[in-house]
This record gives C-alpha cells, sequence and structure tokens, in this order.
C-alpha cells in the first residue's frame, strides 16, 4: 500500500498554493541520491564538502560531480534535478514569489537532467549555460554543455528521474530505475517486476480460448512450470493493493478479462 | 641622395625579415601552458578540484592530459610523479617505448585520442589494427565515434575542450561499454 501511496505521489502533480500578492518564500533544494564523488558548497563558502542524502542547499549553491558520479536533487516545489558526470552546476536563484515560482540553474559545464512539473502556479523556471538560456514549463529535458561544441538539449532520461523521485518519496524505499527496467504499483522494485514479467504469462487473449486456469497447461505452454502456491501467495499479497482485474489475477483464473472474480480453482 | 634612399629600403627589408624570421621561430617552438592543474590537484581525493582547474586553463599539459586520461581509465590515479604516469601510459601503449614526452609541453589530439581508443576499445578498421598507436588514425576514430569534433591529430587540445572530451567518453562508455 505504501508504493502505492509513493507512486501516486510520485507521479501527480505536486500541490503548490500561491502566496498572498507582495509575499516572497525562499525555497531550497534538497539532496535525494548521490553516486560516486559529488561535492556542494553555499553561495559564500570557501571551500566544497561532500554531498550526502538529505542536505539542504540554499540559492547560490555550487554542485560539482567527478567521474562516475551524480548527484540528485529536489528543487524548490516543482523540479527534480540529476547533475551527471563531470559536471558543474549553480542554483542562484528558488523562491516562489505570490504566484510564481522563480528557479535558475546554470549549468557552468557537464550535463544535466530537469524534469519541472506543470503546478497550479506560474512556473518560470530558466536554466542557463555559457552559451544559451532556456526557458522551461512542465517538461523533462538534459541540458549539456561543453566547450567543444557548446549547449546540447535533449529528452530526459525519464526513466532515472522518476525512479529517483519514487525512491525518494517511497517512505524510506530506495527504487532505482534504469535503462529498461521500470517500476508499477503493486510492483515498485523493479527486479521483482522485471520477474513478474519474465515469469509470470502475459493476460491470454481470450479466456474461452485458453481456458481460465493457466496453472493447468503452465504460463510458458507446458505443464507445471510454476509452483501454484507461491503464485496464490503472490496473488494474496498483490490484491492487499489492487482491488481486481489484475494481470496476475487474469492468469491465475482469479479474474475474467472484465476484472471480475470468477470461480477458485 | 639616392644611396641614402637605398641604405633607408635596406634597413627596411633587413627589419622585416627579422620580424618574419622571429615570427616563424616563435610558431614553430613548442608551446608551454603557463600551469598544471595536476601540481595543485595531484591525487584522486583532489580529481574534483583537477577538473574545475581545468576549465580556466587554455592549454593542456602532457602530465595534466595523462592524469586525466588515468582518471578515466581507472577511476582513480595516486601515483606521484609524471615519471610513474608516463610508465603506466607506455605500459598501456599509449605513448611508445622510443617516444619521448615532456610533462609541460601541450597535449596534442592525437595522444590523447590514442588513449581513449584504448579504454574504450575502439576498435576502427584494418589500418587502426595494423598500426593501433597512430595517432592519426585514432584521431579519426575518435571523431568518427563522435566524442570529438573534426579535428586534426597534432592540434592542441584546450583545458575546457579536455574536460569536455573525458566527459562525452564517460558517456560513451556507459553506452557502449569499454575495455574488457
Amino acid at each position: 500500500m505504501n508504493a502505492l501511496v509513493a507512486l501516486v505521489l510520485a507521479f501527480q502533480a505536486p500541490k503548490v498554493e500561491a502566496l498572498p500578492a507582495g509575499k516572497q518564500e525562499t525555497l531550497q533544494a534538497l539532496v535525494i541520491a548521490v553516486e560516486g564523488k559529488a561535492e556542494w558548497k553555499a553561495a559564500n563558502a570557501e571551500k566544497f564538502k561532500a554531498a550526502a542524502v538529505n542536505d539542504l542547499l540554499d540559492a547560490g549553491a555550487e554542485i560539482r560531480t567527478g567521474l562516475r558520479s551524480t548527484v540528485t536533487l529536489r528543487v524548490g516545489k516543482n523540479a527534480t534535478l540529476v547533475v551527471d558526470r563531470a559536471s558543474r552546476v549553480e542554483l542562484p536563484l528558488m523562491v516562489q514569489d505570490g504566484a510564481v515560482l522563480r528557479t535558475r540553474a546554470a549549468v557552468h559545464r557537464g550535463k544535466c537532467e530537469f524534469k519541472v512539473e506543470a503546478v497550479a502556479i506560474t512556473s518560470d523556471f530558466q536554466v542557463v549555460t555559457p552559451s544559451a538560456t532556456l526557458a522551461v514549463r512542465g517538461t523533462g529535458f538534459t541540458v549539456e554543455w561543453g566547450a567543444l561544441e557548446g549547449v546540447k538539449v535533449t529528452g530526459v532520461d525519464t526513466n532515472r528521474v522518476r525512479a529517483i523521485e519514487l525512491g525518494y518519496f517511497a517512505n524510506l524505499q530506495q527504487v532505482f530505475v534504469s535503462g529498461d527496467g521500470a517500476s508499477s504499483s503493486p510492483w515498485p522494485q523493479p527486479v521483482e517486476l522485471a520477474l513478474y514479467r519474465t515469469v509470470f504469462p502475459p493476460p491470454p487473449p481470450s479466456l474461452e480460448v485458453d481456458g481460465k486456469d493457466l496453472l493447468a497447461r503452465g504460463p510458458g505452454g507446458y505443464d507445471g512450470a510454476l509452483p501454484r502456491q507461491s503464485l496464490l501467495h503472490l496473488l494474496d499479497r498483490q490484491r492487499k493493493v489492487d482491488t481486481g482485474g489484475s494481470e496476475i489475477g487474469r492468469a491465475l483464473g482469479k479474474f475474467d478479462t472484465q476484472g471480475r472474480p470468477v470461480k477458485g480453482h | 641622395m639616392c644611396s641614402e634612399r637605398r641604405g633607408g629600403r635596406r634597413s627596411r627589408w633587413i627589419s622585416l625579415l627579422g620580424a618574419l624570421s622571429l615570427a616563424f621561430a616563435g610558431g614553430c617552438a613548442a608551446s608551454h601552458p603557463a600551469d598544471r592543474a595536476v601540481d595543485h590537484a595531484p591525487d584522486s581525493a583532489s580529481e574534483l578540484d583537477f577538473w574545475q582547474r581545468r576549465e580556466t586553463q587554455s592549454l593542456l599539459s602532457n602530465h595534466d592530459a595523462l592524469h586525466g586520461l588515468l582518471l578515466l581509465a581507472e577511476g582513480k590515479d595516486d601515483r606521484a610523479s609524471f615519471a610513474e604516469r608516463l610508465d603506466e601510459a607506455r605500459r598501456r601503449g599509449w605513448v611508445g617505448a622510443g617516444e619521448t614526452l615532456a610533462p609541460d609541453e601541450t597535449a596534442a589530439v592525437g595522444l590523447v585520442c590514442v588513449a581513449l581508443c584504448d579504454v574504450l576499445a575502439l576498435r576502427g578498421g584494418v589500418t587502426t589494427r595494423l598500426a593501433p598507436r597512430s595517432w592519426r588514425y585514432c584521431t579519426r576514430e575518435v571523431v568518427a565515434a563522435g566524442l570529438l569534433p573534426d579535428r586534426t591529430e597534432y592540434m592542441a587540445l584546450r583545458g575546457p575542450e579536455f574536460l569536455d572530451l573525458v566527459g562525452r567518453a564517460e558517456d560513451w562508455r556507459a553506452a557502449h561499454g569499454s575495455k574488457p
């Protein structure tokens, strides 16, 4: 259930309410994941310090990473930032000004992934690089800046950003998804989901054709491929967060294609 | 009157030739970066300082190049001196046994590309296989892999360009894997 709540939180746009006109609220960035060598320093500090999960960064903070390193931050109320390898980034402005969220991120070098969520109030999010300034509204993208070819903007690696958000919100449950991995509400852990997708059969196109009890012939088309009890146990677990009609339920013959319960075997 | 004019012309020619020869002599000399980042950030612990110093240094020295490439290849480089780094580079085949490399001379694109071909296992074609340490063909391989814009092997590499190139190599390695 926690995982379901976490997923809903992760994919739902955050509720951001406008402040009274003329009122300003200073926002911060929160470090939510660190991999490899990453350091940050406050606006007036002289030395960098190692980045750690739950570090809070005020406006003006500078973040840098080494090779094979990333640091992920939740910036203000509506953005997530992944600072990739060999990068240096600054967050000069993070503020809510009445009904406007103002954020500036300066990518001095390297590569960063941004996910800016559309919220109920106006979002003024800008990414500044040495050769271009990008205004962003409710989107995900990657900004790369280097001396060889200047600025390069590509689509965000959504898996990566979403996974990190999910990992953060999931009641301290860390879930990282990358590459072809995925996470779903009943199976937040990508490994479990991959196992489920690999071992369990896809939903039958027609129960009339395939018969109701797939376990009788086995998911791979042969008998006895999976132990029935363990599957039923998994189904019971899943039913705690699933009211019915799930893929696994249909595969085990617990539900029909409409999600209605059918008789037990 | 005429001889005075001729003398004036001659002195003008002499000074012009002098200026030209000075210009050519300067052009042929090896350039030396004013400062080396590795002198300030020599080990793995100060890796982030090393990369940041590279941002502002206009030229890349051979010593900085070897330190940066070893950081890319191994993830760390705690060797104490240029001689040790050069030995490691020779062992890896980045520098030939008979080749000399001065620590404070500007690193050439070819040197860096030979190392990148090794670290990223860029195999190339027949020529690259026959001459695996060829600056020319390794540079072509790195350009063909999309890591470097069109460059020639004897061009100098600037500090920020090296930083960008190493970052791109890191991405390439993450996507394609590296030398087993």
